[in-house]
């Protein structure tokens, strides 16, 4: 069931928003009772065979967490803590990777292995990071007070449960233990509903249409010449962004109904000055989790902190970034090269003084992440060299004959860039309507 | 209590990020300066670890990007 279906929309939403706002008149609890109910038939609804796997998780995970904020010996707590997150990362590895290392060792040592073709389960790689936030906030007593179903809620909202934002719990609490939050607010129900019609027309409009392009793009990269790589590339490029901005609008907007507000995930990435700020603007609840819950403890952990620590510690978690959307070694090239790319910027922050042009430096930097998307979108490496070869002018400077009966497309690229690079974002529209 | 002031907060920022003292206030915030970056948060809360004497645990250090969260953990 995604946000953009018509059962989505006009059956499932509604009947959770009257549900929640009814109950909550007669009893102070129920409202939990039907954001879980909710998340879970949201989350059977895709596969009833694995959403059991979501509940051992939410169970096994809570129970774990009790057990670190319990402990009163810090050996024990800190144990505790590694064996939780060690079988969280089993859980997600086994699901989304074993294919991948059973295929790479077969490659390797010519070993035939059968692969386990196991089902991944639905937004097992979004809820396995926001469960180790929690257990580490568990560890460092940041979490004092939770029982089992405001945990639950806390994984199995279904607004943000599939594509995130990854939330931590300390930012979600406070907003559905407010009793305020359980009256229909006229204001929110509004901006909620405005920022949902947003979220559709970046999918719906600009993406689907983007993805017509891009399909037949990377299908046919032997015959892309120069304008068809370029429009290839650059298609996906916003095809991404307003695929994931919109349906994470419209998670906000859906939560807004609810009277969550949920944190800003992309603030304008296509206007960033340099990798290091691309990452502060794109998939910002990802980042955050990278640098809060990997690269900070990491650099923490080093006895002797340096420059060259660090960057190494930068680009093994940016390698950690890239395998985390999928298993396959363009993601690793993907994530590989933005490590390269934030280091290029620090080596350069800390050799020179001087400030590149604001509009050069965006430029360049959308330019490298325009790059770096060919190798995200391809089937396989062939796929990115030719399309990269092809941007370079390698395969020659025809106007592709495919893209002649889908000229619109490009008058789609267009109004995309031109609301990429002019326009303000969704979350500027909330930040103005918080001061309103 | 805490062995660090305002002062020394913004004194140890400034030289991290290498901008005069001037220009930073108990408002300012990391997003104010563009080399207020992931990798100066490292330095400024390892230079304001040594100097408080005070341990900041790993999951604070995403908190602690303003001067006045920093004084507000330390006080």
């Amino acid at each position: 069931m995604l946000f953009h279906s018509p059962v989505f929309l006009f059956l499932f939403l509604p009947i959770v928003l009257v549900l929640y706002f009814y109950t909550s008149k007669y009893s102070k609890f129920a409202y939990e009772y039907i954001l879980i109910i909710g998340g879970i038939f949201f989350y059977a609804w895709w596969n009833i065979y694995l959403f059991p796997i979501i509940i051992v998780s939410i169970i096994s995970n809570f129970f774990f967490g009790n057990l670190i904020r319990n402990s009163i010996q810090k050996t024990f707590k800190k144990k505790i803590l590694i064996i939780s997150i060690f079988f969280n990362i089993l859980f997600l590895a086994i699901f989304k990777y074993s294919d991948f290392v059973i295929q790479n060792i077969n490659y390797l040592f010519n070993f035939n292995f059968r692969m386990l073709n196991l089902a991944f389960p639905l937004a097992m790689s979004f809820f396995t990071f926001q469960t180790i936030a929690y257990l580490v906030d568990c560890y460092d007593g940041n979490i004092k007070k939770t029982n089992l179903t405001q945990y639950s809620i806390f994984i199995i909202f279904f607004p943000q449960l599939i594509a995130g934002p990854i939330v931590r719990y300390n930012y979600m609490m406070p907003q559905f233990n407010d009793e305020k939050n359980r009256l229909i607010t006229l204001q929110h129900l509004n901006l909620g509903l405005i920022i949902i019609l947003i979220g559709l027309f970046k999918k719906i409009f600009l993406a689907d249409n983007l993805a017509i392009l891009v399909d037949s793009g990377f299908i046919n990269h032997q015959n892309l010449e120069f304008f068809g790589s370029w429009l290839t590339s650059l298609c996906f490029t916003f095809q991404i962004y307003f695929d994931f901005s919109g349906y994470v609008d419209m998670a906000t907007g859906i939560a807004l109904l609810f009277n969550i507000r949920l944190p800003v995930n992309f603030n304008s990435p296509y206007k960033a000055t340099s990798i290091i700020n691309f990452w502060q603007k794109w998939h910002i609840t990802l980042a955050n989790f990278l640098t809060n819950y990997i690269y900070y403890p990491w650099v923490k952990s080093l006895k002797r902190v340096n420059f060259l620590s660090i960057m190494i510690i930068i680009f093994l978690v940016f390698v950690i970034a890239g395998i985390w959307h999928g298993p396959s070694w363009l993601y690793v090239i993907f994530g590989s090269l933005h490590g390269v790319g934030i280091i290029i910027n620090h080596v350069y922050r800390k050799l020179f003084q001087y400030k590149m042009n604001k509009y050069v430096s965006c430029f360049l930097t959308f330019n490298y992440v325009n790059l770096t998307f060919v190798f995200f979108r391809s089937e396989n490496l062939d796929n990115s060299i030719n399309i990269i070869k092809g941007m370079l002018g390698l395969n020659g400077f025809d106007f592709p004959s495919y893209s002649e009966d889908k000229m619109y497309i490009i008058l789609i690229l267009l109004i995309s860039m031109l609301i990429s690079f002019c326009f303000k974002n969704t979350y500027y529209l909330i930040e103005k309507f918080k001061t309103s | 209590m805490s062995k660090i002031n305002l002062e020394q907060i913004v004194s140890i920022v400034s030289k991290i990020i290498k901008i005069n003292e001037k220009d930073i206030n108990i408002d300012s915030k990391s997003s104010d300066f563009y080399k207020w970056d992931s990798l100066a948060q490292v330095n400024i809360i390892l230079e304001i670890e040594k100097i408080s004497e005070k341990k900041i645990n790993a999951s604070k250090m995403g908190e602690l990007t303003s001067i006045k969260s920093i004084l507000n953990y330390l006080k």
